[in-house]
């Protein structure tokens, strides 16, 4: 140890100074008290306590100034917490007292030759007392900007870390705070600030109070113990548990794939297959409507065409017709409808006087001349209508003035003549059972049987169930 | 429960590096050691 008085350096275990005498006793235990602390400041900064080996060291220092260990230890734990310029500041002065063999020249050295590292050290450092004032001001919002920049340059920054978590808290984003203050812990792992903001959060986060830092050992500077190394050896033997987990699990993954996922991706699968079935189907009925509207369209153009086709053949009749034209026959059918008035007059007059037997000859030669020229008149359309008509009254009035003087004349056995005029009334479309029957049986009782037969025929034929039906078989029967 | 504006006022600027030389300087070294020798020393003065 060196004199505290002159300097001199002595020699161990002396009480005086060998030079000027003076009484070391107490400045001895001062330098022991000071290496005391030193390696208590040691221990500490090995647990990264460092907040409190700083807290140590300075102790130590305050016993004594040159005890150059301790302040290069400080030096060091001042840059481990992010404080470089006061880590700078102790070594300069350790370099002072200690100008040659000393480890802070190396420290310096190397903090030194890093000058971009130096620069954003110092960025860094004016960023944080910038962040601080806006936080001071009230500007968190602007002081949380800065602060994310001066920890992401210096992530080891415990300062920052503590300023930003304070303003995370400050504006309720715990978990930000939490994140921060444990980066911090990493670091400094007793720093109260840390541990005390840690706590807060964590209250808060979890109110029920399981909160780790409730278990944290309270470190005071008196009573200090290095933790014993907690590593132990143990032999390694197969992990045979972890082989039969492996496989369980697999067993396991097998079973529920074909329990659980097997079949709902069958029904899946079913159920795809059922849609597009359905699909399918749905396309397969608008075929089928729509080939049943194309059905229906063709049949209805089908018709259209036939109508048409009649149509055509019609015209083509007419023009026909038109092209042979006979303006001599066409006459004959203006004639005949001319004489019209005039047979109708005479009709009327007959049947006024009933004695419509006497115009019944020339009403008959008037009808068969109509019958005739029918061809003729419908050819024109300007005629045929008329036409038409004139031949529905006149044979209407033939059929019934003939049939009933015919009958008369079978009555009265002018079977002849009731030949004539029956058959007159079939010429003419006088179709009925009655009219046949008679007309068959004046042929009959005329003498022509052959005749006879082909009207009576007619009456079986055409009227079955009829009672002349019966009357014409019986005379049939007669017949040879 | 924290009160923010009292930890806020805990926290410091920190020293800049054209600080360190002032900083350095106004540094007050003094120790026990020393305190202890001008306690002799002034004590041998009174004699």
């Amino acid at each position: 140890m060196n004199c505290p008085k002159c300097g001199y350096e002595m020699g161990r275990n002396r009480r005086y100074c060998e030079r000027c005498g003076t009484d070391v006793a107490v400045a001895e235990r001062l330098y022991r008290l000071s290496n005391r602390y030193y390696n208590e400041g040691l221990a500490r900064a090995q647990v990264r306590d460092l907040s409190g080996a700083a807290e140590v060291l300075r102790r130590s220092l305050e016993y004594n100034k040159r005890n150059i260990q301790a302040r290069n230890l400080l030096g060091l734990v001042y840059f481990e917490l992010g404080e470089a310029v006061a880590a700078l500041s102790e070594w300069i002065i350790s370099k002072h007292f200690v100008p040659e063999n000393n480890l802070a020249d190396y420290f310096i050295n190397k903090v030194q030759s890093n000058p971009v590292k130096l620069d954003t050290i110092n960025q860094t450092v004016k960023k944080f007392n910038q962040a601080l004032a806006y936080a001071k001001q009230g500007n968190n919002d602007l002081a949380m900007l800065q602060l994310r920049k001066v920890v992401s340059l210096q992530p080891g920054y415990v300062r920052a870390l503590q300023l930003l978590a304070l303003l995370y808290i400050k504006n309720e984003e715990y978990e930000k705070a939490r994140r921060c203050l444990l980066r911090a812990k990493k670091i400094d792992v007793a720093n109260t600030t840390t541990l005390s903001y840690l706590m807060e959060v964590e209250q808060i986060m979890n109110p029920e109070g399981n909160s780790a830092v409730h278990t944290e050992k309270k470190i005071e500077s008196s009573s200090y113990h290095i933790a014993p190394p907690t590593v132990s050896i143990q032999e390694d033997k197969p992990n045979y548990i972890a082989f039969i987990t492996f496989f369980a699990g697999i067993l396991i993954g097998i079973a529920v794939l074909y329990w659980l996922i097997v079949p709902t991706v069958r029904s899946n699968v079913k159920a795809e297959y059922a849609s597009e079935e359905r699909d399918y189907g749905a396309e397969i009925a608008s075929y089928t409507t729509a080939i049943s509207v194309l059905q229906n369209e063709k049949a209805d153009l089908e018709d259209k065409l036939a109508k048409a086709e009649s149509r055509i053949a019609a015209l083509e009749k007419e023009n026909e017709a038109a092209s042979a034209f006979d303006p001599a026959a066409y006459e004959e059918v203006l004639l005949l409808v001319s004489e019209f008035p005039m047979i109708r007059e005479k009709i009327a007059e007959a049947e006024e006087e009933e004695n419509t037997e006497a115009v019944l000859d020339e009403l008959i030669s008037y009808a068969g001349r109509l019958k005739t020229w029918e061809e003729t008149a419908s050819s024109r359309r300007k005629t045929a209508a008329v036409y038409q008509e004139i031949m529905s009254e006149i044979f209407d009035k033939v059929k019934l003035y003939g049939y009933d003087y015919g009958h008369d004349l079978y009555n009265a056995a002018k079977y002849n003549e009731a030949v004539k005029y029956l058959q007159a009334v079939y010429d003419i479309g006088g179709t009925d059972a009655d009219t046949l029957y008679f007309l068959g049986r004046s042929y009959q009782r005329a003498g022509d049987e052959s005749k006879a037969r082909i009207y009576l025929q007619m009456v079986v034929s055409q009227y079955p169930n009829s009672g002349r039906a019966e009357m014409a078989r019986q005379t049939m029967d007669g017949l040879d | 429960m924290l009160n923010y504006e009292e930890e806020l006022a805990k926290f410091q600027p920190s020293l800049e590096i054209d600080q360190a030389e002032e900083a350095i300087l106004n540094n007050d070294l003094t120790d026990l050691s020393d305190l202890l020798a001008q306690v002799v020393t002034g004590k041998q003065e009174k004699r």
